[in-house]
């Protein structure tokens, strides 16, 4: 592909593709620092630059690659408001940890960026999702995930899928901010909410 | 002629006297009838007026009559008419009603006048009080003017409004600093999770890991409950010495188990046994070897022996030996302080190096040291 | 109140633009801390070219003394999150270590070039790491090591970056409650908050030196005594008295060099 002197911007669904594909790794790399899965189920693919981790767990998988493409409709639609993953106690349901990341669809025929200035922006916040599990309280208790996605009133609910309560630590628990990234037809900004003991 | 005079003289002034004494009481007599005429028109005038009076009066009582006479047809014609049409109970509760709602008006009237007055009371007090910290105003406006003199009340007075002015605007930034406190608060609200229903719906998948591990938590949990209750049934039963239900047949029965006690019981006792008569046995071998061969034979280490003669001249004296798997003859001679004495040493180089026998070396050093004790 | 300190100074040559860095709000509690003497633990991070430099400093409370093999942890902690921060390692160290184990059979049979290069530098670098940590643990149990910096490119005279760890007022005492892991935690939720790696752009693989301040008759032979060194300007002074003992600049003798 040869590089032209003027990139062009990347396209709404490309932005869609995009970060449908950003949260989908964004878990994984989630599910693997915080220990939810055992360390030998993930494996490196190679994406936006970097080498992330994904997991082999096939209903793992399945289960990711359904929520991401109905996100990517919804995020085409700009529908998405905010997706959130929650890290639950197995033994009784109690939300220990809420990833969330919030999207914000600017309306109108918005310019895309280029996407090399964007994938440098996931890389950033990507690599401080990781760094992340430094300064995060240890999980004790073995734990499950759950992904919730916040839209807009009007949407329909799709078929196996229900309604949810935003599934907020008790106490509202402490936040810490992390960086934001623009396509340029969404921004997406993220922070970690935990437990305090 | 002179007396006739003077007697028509004093004649004439006794009649002029008495003319004017008569024209005084005339006059008075004038007046008097002129103060009667007077009274006898108030006194027509007023008798007019009552006349006057009396008529009006008449009339109106006239009237009265005449309105009283139709008011009372009317009143018997409604009569008569309720009387026909039988609606007069319902008038009668209407009019009651009217009356007693006309009661509650006067009553509530009546209160609202009481609230009146007393507003009326209250609001005099005020305008009193206001007046009275009017003059007081003025008063005291007319000694700060009067004193506008003193330089002291006027710094007073100049520190008080910068103070004001400091503490507005500490003020101002309070309610600055609340209104971003509160932005604030409303962030980090909706970045623990707030969601305005009015606007967003939250969705998620029926099937997900979390209700999926919840779920499988909840089975195991009743499973492992279960268990533990059939286990503390097992307990309850073995403990009443009883074998009830079939969840115990996996168990063996106590009879068995009593006779499997025995068994291991009695094999214990013949370990225990066997391993007394082996000692004794050992025993004795080694007091024989001593006695016989003048050695006696200490397992030092796996594969290491020590040897002690009957003639040693120290008790510590000692030779050490070690099996090898190395060489040949498979015994080393280790070195002790023993092993380092001369007579020794000579005996080490004649028969182990030269010789190459351990039983010839161990006989002569028994011989040597024989030879010394029988000496001494 | 105990407090813990990061620094970071960094000439930009071209002004990065790392995407829009949200404004850090308070957080949801206060640190109830004594008002006594206050004890530090602070990182530093310098630019030696001693042109416009951009120092940022990020000081973490914490609520009490340390318990022993406290700043052993930190330090470890530090290098690790440092290097991988500023692109040294692709990866967190501890992945690094258990990808490096279970590949460890299978690097044998790789077939590409590039990939076994790669490889190699990743098994070099956990090899450096894993004996620079051993030695570590005998000087921090040796001497005290109030400050400790890594120089990332450039060389020990003029480094691209200086990250410095302070932890001249930090309380250790072997009775002490707080946990060091516990504190590490809270070392780098400060960095998070304050998002103090956030205006760098991001560094490239090179090669890194790490130099200790130690007494200077702890017996200590791994590390190489460096008594020209200077620690980066701004009014330090190169030696220190601590409790009358006498301090000196020690650089571990091996060089860190990051790949990707």
């Amino acid at each position: 592909m040869a590089a032209t002197a003027v990139r062009a911007g990347i396209s709404l669904s490309g932005s869609a593709k995009v970060i449908s594909e950003f949260f989908y790794y964004g878990v994984n790399n989630v599910l693997y620092q915080r220990g939810v899965y055992p360390p030998e189920t993930f494996a490196h693919e190679s994406r936006f630059g970097m080498s992330l981790l994904g997991s082999t767990d096939t209903a793992v998988q399945k289960y990711l690659s359904n929520i991401t493409s109905q996100i990517q409709e919804w995020l085409e639609a700009g529908l998405v408001r905010r997706l959130v993953l929650i890290l639950v106690d197995s033994s009784n349901g109690e939300v220990l940890e809420r990833w969330q990341f919030d999207v914000t669809c600017t309306t109108g025929s918005s310019q895309g960026r280029d996407e090399c200035v964007v994938k440098k922006e996931m890389q950033a916040v990507i690599r401080q999702i990781t760094a992340a599990v430094t300064m995060l309280p240890l999980l004790e208790s073995p734990c499950s995930f759950d992904l919730l996605v916040y839209t807009d009133a009007s949407t329909a609910m799709p078929p196996s899928w229900e309604n949810s309560g935003p599934q907020s630590i008790a106490g509202g628990g402490e936040v810490v901010r992390l960086r934001s990234f623009s396509t340029g037809h969404h921004t997406v900004a993220t922070s970690i909410s935990y437990r305090t003991s | 002629m002179r007396q006739r005079e003077s007697v028509l003289v004093q004649e004439n002034g006794d009649f002029t006297a008495r003319a004017r004494s008569l024209e005084r009481s005339c006059h008075e007599a004038e007046v008097a009838r002129m103060q009667v005429d007077r009274r006898l028109q108030d006194e027509q005038a007023q008798r007019q007026h009552f006349e006057q009076l009396s008529r009006q009066l008449q009339k109106r009582t006239l009237l009265l009559k005449k309105e009283r006479d139709g008011m009372r047809d009317i009143l018997e014609s409604y009569d008569a008419d309720f009387t026909l049409a039988g609606c007069s109970p319902q008038l009668i509760r209407r009019t009651n009603e009217a009356e007693a709602s006309a009661q509650r008006l006067r009553v509530h009237v009546q209160e609202i006048e009481g609230q009146l007055s007393e507003a009326w009371e209250e609001s005099n007090r005020f305008r009193q009080k206001v007046y009275s910290l009017e003059t007081e105003l003025a008063e005291v406006k007319n000694q700060w003017v009067t004193s506008e003199g003193d330089k002291f009340c006027k710094e007073e007075g100049e520190k008080l409004r910068k103070k004001v002015e400091e503490l507005e605007m500490e003020r101002q930034k309070l309610e600055e600093e609340k209104q971003v406190l509160k932005e604030q608060v409303e962030d980090l609200k909706l970045l623990q999770g707030a969601c305005n229903s009015n606007k967003e719906r939250i969705f998620h998948l029926l099937e997900n890991p979390a209700s999926a591990a919840l779920q499988q938590n909840r089975v195991r949990a009743t499973e492992l409950q279960t268990e533990c209750d059939n286990l503390r049934e097992c307990i309850r039963a073995f403990e009443a010495g009883n074998c009830t239900s079939g969840t115990l047949s996996d168990l063996p029965p106590p009879r068995e188990v009593s006779e499997l006690q025995k068994q291991l019981d009695s094999m214990l006792l013949r370990n225990q046994r066997l391993k007394e008569v082996c000692q004794k046995k050992i025993q004795e071998f080694r007091t024989i070897c001593y006695i016989l061969f003048g050695y006696m034979v200490d397992v030092q280490l796996d594969g290491q022996y020590k040897l002690s003669s009957m003639y040693a001249e120290q008790k510590a004296d000692s030779l050490v030996f070690k099996q090898t798997t190395a060489q040949e003859s498979g015994v080393q001679l280790l070195e002790t302080e023993f092993s380092k004495s001369e007579a020794v040493l000579q005996l080490i180089e004649l028969h182990l190096h030269h010789q190459k026998s351990f039983p010839a070396f161990l006989s002569a050093l028994t011989l040597d040291l024989f030879s010394r004790q029988t000496c001494m | 109140m105990y407090t813990c300190t990061y620094m970071c100074i960094y000439t930009p040559s071209v002004h990065p633009s790392i995407g829009t860095i949200h404004p850090l709000g308070p957080t949801c509690r206060t640190l109830m801390l004594p008002k006594q003497s206050p004890w530090l633990l602070g990182l530093v991070g310098d630019d030696m070219r001693g042109l416009r430099t951009e120092a940022r400093e990020c000081r973490v409370e914490l609520a009490g003394a340390v318990a022993r093999g406290g700043p052993f942890r930190f330090a470890c902690d530090v290098i690790k999150y440092v290097l991988y921060e500023r692109g040294q390692f692709p990866r967190p160290y501890d992945q690094l270590v258990m990808f490096e184990s279970r590949r460890r059979p299978e690097a044998r049979s790789l077939a590409t070039s590039r990939i076994a290069h790669s490889g190699r530098e990743a098994v070099q670098m956990l090899a450096n790491m894993t004996e620079l940590f051993e030695h570590l643990e005998t000087l921090f149990f040796m001497s005290v090591v109030p400050r400790m910096l890594l120089l990332i490119g450039g060389g020990l005279m003029s480094p691209r970056e200086v990250h410095e760890l302070d932890m001249r007022e930090m309380h250790v005492a072997s009775s002490a409650k707080l946990h060091p892991g516990h504190c590490s935690r809270e070392i780098f939720r400060e960095i998070f908050r304050q998002d103090l790696f956030g205006a760098l752009p991001p560094g490239t693989p090179t090669t890194t030196a790490i130099m200790f301040l130690a007494q200077r008759d702890c017996d200590v032979d791994w590390f190489h005594p460096k008594l020209s060194f200077h620690e980066p300007s701004r009014g330090m002074h190169p030696m220190i008295r601590l409790d009358g003992g006498d301090f000196v600049w020690f650089q571990a003798p091996l060089l860190l060099k990051g790949f990707q």
